[in-house]
């Protein structure tokens, strides 16, 4: 295979032999050190390979005989450099690209970070800058160690930071740190009482003396985890109860309210579509306006565009009375921002009833929802009480 | 001589055949016809023909030869 590959490369010849002695030829010229191959007999000439050095000396030694040699193919990178004859620009071009292409590759041209969420990129870009990486650097002068470093020690949030060059693409990886939890700071005694009323579902007393248990109905004020340890002994009660508690919100909305009236003027739009996409739009000749059925006229044996019109209306604000189904999202809307203003960010929405009811005046919206939350909240300890 | 192998006497003809899809010829010294009907070479005790069909030299130089083709036999002169 070696042989082959090299042969491809030096460049071989096929011949053909034809004529009297042929075996004495061939003799001679293994007996000459020439190498030849793949030989075969055609009828009254026999063809073979023979490299392009050995071909000259085999037609040295050929004249000898009463043969005549005829050469078929030529093959190898000499045969197809020499067909490119006098073309020296090609070859010069050839070159200079092939250097332009290894100066290049001594390069850093792309820069490429990932990892960033709260700290910006573009704050890692300016201290590589000043650390003078940035596209176009040499290869060579980059110490990626260093340079994960400097990034690292740029900004506290950074946890990690690391740098890896992969041909022309310098690749920084930032992993940016967790918020560290909230160091405690220790209180004076007290108890911990429900906030709200509900039904436990889970109570977990970090210190002092729970109360209640998973499954108890809690009033508000009722209390939840004493830190009265009993034998004059006092302690800072702590813990997580949480419950489920039922919320009810309600909101009125009247029927008279801020609209976008009619106000009886209107006019034509015209735009055009070519495909199916507008490229002469119209511009809407009011602030606010609604737009009525659209007419299309097509041109789609000749063009493939579309003009298309519509009756532009006028509106403007005023107050009158909404319909219902507009009275419905407002209520909703107002009940809806109770219960997001309201309710804990914590809780958890178990169940939730959306209610409406409507009078001459207006609409009432009333939310019921059933809520997983924490209810714990601190309180001065309760005196023993004696039985 | 001494129980040594033929081989190492050295300048013996020895065929050796790939089921009948290839020969190597070696310690020949040179070819004496080559048709399509089969290559003879000679040797240093007589002549040795290898016969078959779309026989092909692959490889050839002063002392070994690579023959390719389907081969049906091989006879001594």
């Amino acid at each position: 295979m070696a042989a082959n590959i090299w042969n491809s490369i030096a460049g071989y010849v096929i011949i053909n032999i034809e004529g009297a002695y042929i075996e004495r030829l061939i003799n001679s010229i293994t007996q000459s050190g020439i190498e030849i191959w793949n030989l075969k007999r055609h009828g009254g000439c026999i063809r073979l390979c023979v490299g392009v050095g050995g071909f000259y000396r085999l037609r040295t030694i050929a004249r000898e005989y009463p043969c005549r040699i005829r050469i078929l193919e030529k093959h190898g990178l000499t045969v197809a450099l020499c067909h490119m004859g006098n073309r020296y620009v090609m070859a010069f071009g050839w070159i200079l690209a092939l250097g332009a292409l290894i100066m290049a590759s001594r390069f850093v041209w792309i820069i490429d970070i990932e990892g960033c969420s709260e700290v910006k990129q573009e704050q890692v870009q300016q201290v590589l800058q000043d650390s003078g990486v940035s596209p176009g650097a040499r290869r060579g002068r980059l110490d990626t160690a260093a340079i994960a470093d400097s990034v690292m020690a740029s900004d506290s949030r950074i946890a990690w930071a690391g740098a890896q060059l992969t041909g022309v693409v310098l690749q920084i990886s930032v992993r940016e740190a967790a918020e560290g939890a909230d160091i405690y700071q220790a209180g004076g005694p007290c108890s911990i009482f429900a906030s709200h009323s509900g039904v436990i579902t889970s109570i977990t007393a970090l210190s002092g003396k729970p109360k209640v248990n998973a499954g108890d109905a809690v009033q508000a004020g009722d209390e939840l985890i004493s830190g009265n340890l009993g034998g004059g002994i006092q302690a800072e009660a702590r813990g997580i109860v949480a419950a489920e508690v039922l919320h009810r919100y309600a909101y009125y909305a009247p029927w008279e309210q801020e609209l976008l009236i009619p106000t009886g003027q209107s006019c034509t739009g015209v735009w055009i579509e070519f495909l199916g996409k507008t490229v002469v739009p119209c511009i809407p000749p009011y602030d606010e306006y609604r737009l009525g059925e659209v007419q299309r006229h097509t041109f789609a044996s000749i063009l493939p565009i579309t003009i298309c019109s519509a009756e532009y209306s006028e509106l403007s604000e005023g107050r009158g009375l909404a319909p219902a189904t507009k009275l419905m999202e407002v209520a909703r809307a107002g009940a809806e921002a109770q219960m997001y203003e309201e309710l804990p960010a914590e809780a958890t929405i178990i169940s939730k009833e959306t209610a409406y009811s409507a009078d001459d005046g207006g609409m009432t919206c009333t939310i019921e929802l059933v809520a997983e939350q924490n209810i714990a909240m601190m309180g001065d300890i309760l005196p023993d009480v004696q039985q | 001589m001494m129980g040594m192998p033929m081989e190492t006497e050295g300048g013996i003809l020895k065929v050796t055949m790939l089921g009948h899809r290839r020969a190597l010829i070696e310690n020949h010294r040179g070819v004496y016809a080559y048709t399509e009907k089969g290559i003879t070479l000679i040797g240093s005790e007589g002549l040795v023909s290898v016969m078959g069909t779309d026989l092909e030299i692959r490889m050839l130089d002063r002392e070994r030869m690579l023959v390719d083709g389907y081969i049906t036999g091989a006879t001594y002169e």
